[in-house]
């Protein structure tokens, strides 16, 4: 009961106060203008919808249950020609999450090295780091993009005449082909769990004792790296070294020349971006607590580490959240060098297969739509816990 | 490219009267006095300019034809870029009237997309340019092959289809646009070039080692090439198609540009080819159209053979080869033939 009155005096007291303020004309002119948004909506919905069939368009998602008839030239997921539509949709989502994680893990780690250049005290250092940020962020991406792919991995020597290391790795115009452990699911599961654990056991330390070693993410991490590696290398049955057949190779592990483009053009490009961001974040921390550290005799690196690194975290978060959303748009355009993101395989080879344009572009527009904004939502929980703790 | 592809859609999303005008694209074009003719960008042979800067080509010439049938003058089309991913919804949307740009008549595009193909016009087929160097010999060679195409285009089903039906296996490397797709090929990304056999040909022709480059015999898939209209406009359509049988019956009964004039003034012409250049049995207005319209067909394009010849035969830079293919007629072994004008 006493809920049931909370819950309806506010709703009570919103009324009366439109009223007494005067108000309603304005509140009608609102809902007036809502109306009229939703009517305008409804009208171009039911509008298509009637043309779509006065034409014979076939409209609706059931085509993404027929097989998808073509072959994609990197998945992370099982995939054949014979595999139904939103299968290849899949597969088109997770190349782009793909790209775009790696381009933001890989370019977030470029930047530090960029930005502890470009702040060092040598001129040399850092004048290198001014030229490298100022070349990549007053050029287009497409132009690195074509450049990485066109004058570097696919200009790379053939098959015959390419690198061979130890009749094992392989670098040629086809891609890198490396030797792939033999390892069942479990064993990648042990792997993945025992990579964790230095992480997780980081996490608590930080709580107990956070000045330790121990408690340091990168150590941490690296420990994590190197537990994974070594399961996977004592797990392994066996390794599947890759052999030349026919026109191509057989076996292994294949890195194609296009995603090496992209991966090697996204990451210098936004690098370039992220470095000026944490630039600015750093610079903008009073000199004043540098002082402070040098005043408790810390080290320039623990200086860095525990002083203003924590705190141009928390300036850097909402530039950097727009620069993460915009790399993820920014996938895009690797169709332009064959590489089969979700634009590639959606927004062209899907739509050109079946004609279901508008079916096929809501889609693609939905699917990034929702990436753009859950990175978004995360990063601002991210800032929102970082912000709770600088107030407590 | 892209933005073709969005205010195509965007036309789609909006046309609200284009419905209502499903039965009246001849009147709309009477009434523009122009024709809105759908081409490609460049695609030598069909489609491309000459040094003026004016378009030329095979499927050029059947808009001047279409125009000439039904608006009395030739010159009257305007021809508007439409890319792979783009050309249908340009259609759909009633950006353009007619579509003649090389489209390949498939079963979903004709049931499910809203389009009528109502004549074919040349058929063609998927081939394999490779390097010379390569030494492939057949499809058979190809083992292991990097595939490049570009999208937009039905290659990539049909290639995946050639390589799984002969248990080869392959590597697709698929190109958002044709030129960075040959490109990618002639620096020796991919073994293989795949597209239409007309298309390798005039692609060849534009590669800065032509020589270096052979497409190979086999032809791994049919495609039957024609124009396009939308679904639901049939008097449209019937357009369409009869100016395609005027352009193969004139060849066939020997009316050329040049002696058109005579063979109509000819009281003692067969009856078929008085009836199809209006001198006798009032069809023209069967279509909606002036009795003549099969003479304009002929005097400002000329027939079958000679818009070929001029643009994609031997007497062109590409020189795709006509005898004993089905783009011969049906007299000599080919497929293309008209039905009686009766």
């Amino acid at each position: 009961m006493l809920a049931h009155l909370e819950a309806t005096a506010p709703k009570a007291s919103w009324m009366r106060r439109v009223l007494a303020r005067g108000d309603l004309v304005g509140s009608l002119v609102q809902i007036a203008l809502v109306a009229a948004l939703a009517g305008g909506a409804w009208y171009i919905v039911s509008s298509t919808m009637a043309n779509l069939s006065s034409r014979g368009i076939t409209t609706g998602f059931a085509f993404l249950s027929r097989p998808a008839g073509f072959d994609v030239a990197f998945s992370l997921l099982p995939f054949t020609s014979a595999s139904p539509l939103w299968m290849a949709l899949l597969v088109g989502i997770t190349n782009t999450l793909f790209l775009a994680v790696t381009g933001m893990v890989l370019g977030t780690l470029l930047a530090f090295a960029v930005v502890s250049f470009r702040l060092s005290k040598s001129p040399l250092a850092s004048g290198l780091a001014a030229g490298y940020i100022g070349l990549f962020r007053n050029t287009p991406i497409l132009l690195h993009l074509l450049f990485w792919y066109f004058a570097v991995f696919a200009a790379m020597p053939n098959i015959r005449n390419g690198l061979v290391l130890e009749d094992a790795i392989f670098l040629n115009n086809r891609g890198l082909f490396v030797p792939w452990p033999q390892l069942s699911g479990w064993g990648w599961l042990i792997a993945c769990v025992l990579a964790l654990l230095p992480i997780a056991a980081s996490r608590w330390m930080r709580r107990q004792h956070p000045t330790s070693a121990f408690a340091r993410i990168d150590l941490s991490l690296l420990l994590g790296l190197v537990l994974f590696v070594a399961v996977v290398v004592i797990a392994a049955t066996s390794w599947e070294v890759p052999v030349r057949a026919g026109l191509g190779m057989r076996g292994g592990a294949l890195v194609i020349p296009e995603l090496m483009a992209v991966i090697v053009a996204m990451c210098t490009y936004s690098s370039a971006f992220i470095a000026e961001l944490l630039r600015g974040a750093i610079q903008g921390i009073d000199r004043g607590q540098t002082e402070a550290g040098q005043a408790l005799g810390l080290h320039a690196g623990a200086i860095s580490r525990l002083i203003v690194f924590p705190q141009a975290i928390r300036v850097v978060i909402p530039p950097l959240t727009n620069q993460y959303v915009n790399m993820i748009k920014q996938t895009a355009i690797v169709a332009a060098i064959a590489f089969p993101d979700l634009m590639l395989i959606m927004g062209k080879t899907v739509l050109t297969q079946t004609g279901q344009a508008i079916e096929s572009l809501m889609i693609v527009t939905s699917v990034y739509l929702i990436i753009s904004l859950t990175a978004a939502g995360l990063m601002h929980l991210y800032a929102a816990k970082l912000k709770a703790v600088g107030q407590r | 490219m892209r933005y073709g592809l969005f205010a195509a859609v965007v036309g789609v999303l909006v046309s609200w009267n284009c419905g209502a005008q499903a039965q009246a694209t001849l009147a709309a074009v009477k009434a523009r006095g122009e024709l809105l003719c759908g081409v490609g960008e460049n695609f030598a042979g069909f489609f491309s300019p000459d040094a003026t800067g004016k378009y030329t080509g095979f499927d050029i010439d059947f808009c001047h034809a279409v125009a000439a049938a039904t608006l009395g003058d030739a010159q009257k089309v305007k021809f508007l870029s439409a890319t792979p991913s783009a050309r249908f919804p340009q259609l759909q949307s009633g950006q353009v009237d007619i579509l003649s740009r090389e489209v390949t008549d498939t079963f979903s595009r004709d049931t499910s997309l809203g389009l009528d193909f109502p004549i074919i016009t040349f058929y063609d087929g998927h081939a394999l340019m490779v390097a010379k160097s390569l030494g492939a010999k057949t499809a058979k060679d190809l083992n292991g092959a990097n595939v490049c195409t570009q999208t937009g285009l039905s290659t990539e089903v049909i290639i995946a289809d050639y390589f799984k039906s002969n248990n080869l296996t392959y590597k697709p490397v698929v190109f958002d646009s044709r030129d960075q797709a040959l490109a990618a090929f002639e620096k020796g990304r991919c073994d293989v070039f795949s597209s239409d056999r007309s298309t390798l040909f005039a692609y060849r022709s534009a590669l800065s080692n032509p020589d270096g480059f052979t497409v190979l015999d086999e032809t791994i898939s049919k495609s039957l090439n024609g124009p396009t209209v939308r679904h639901g406009d049939n008097n449209w359509a019937d357009i369409v198609r009869w100016t395609g049988y005027v352009l193969i019956a004139a060849e066939e009964f020997g009316v050329t540009s040049t002696n058109v004039d005579a063979m109509k003034a000819d009281a003692n012409a067969p009856a078929e080819v008085r009836r199809m250049l209006g001198a006798e049995g009032g069809f023209g207005q069967m279509l909606g159209l002036s009795d003549d319209w099969g003479y304009r067909i002929i005097k400002s394009v000329g027939n079958y053979g000679e818009v070929y010849d001029r643009n994609i035969g031997s007497g062109s830079k590409v020189s795709i080869p006509r005898e004993k293919t089905l783009n011969a007629l049906w007299k000599n072994g080919g497929a293309l033939i008209a039905p009686s004008f009766q």
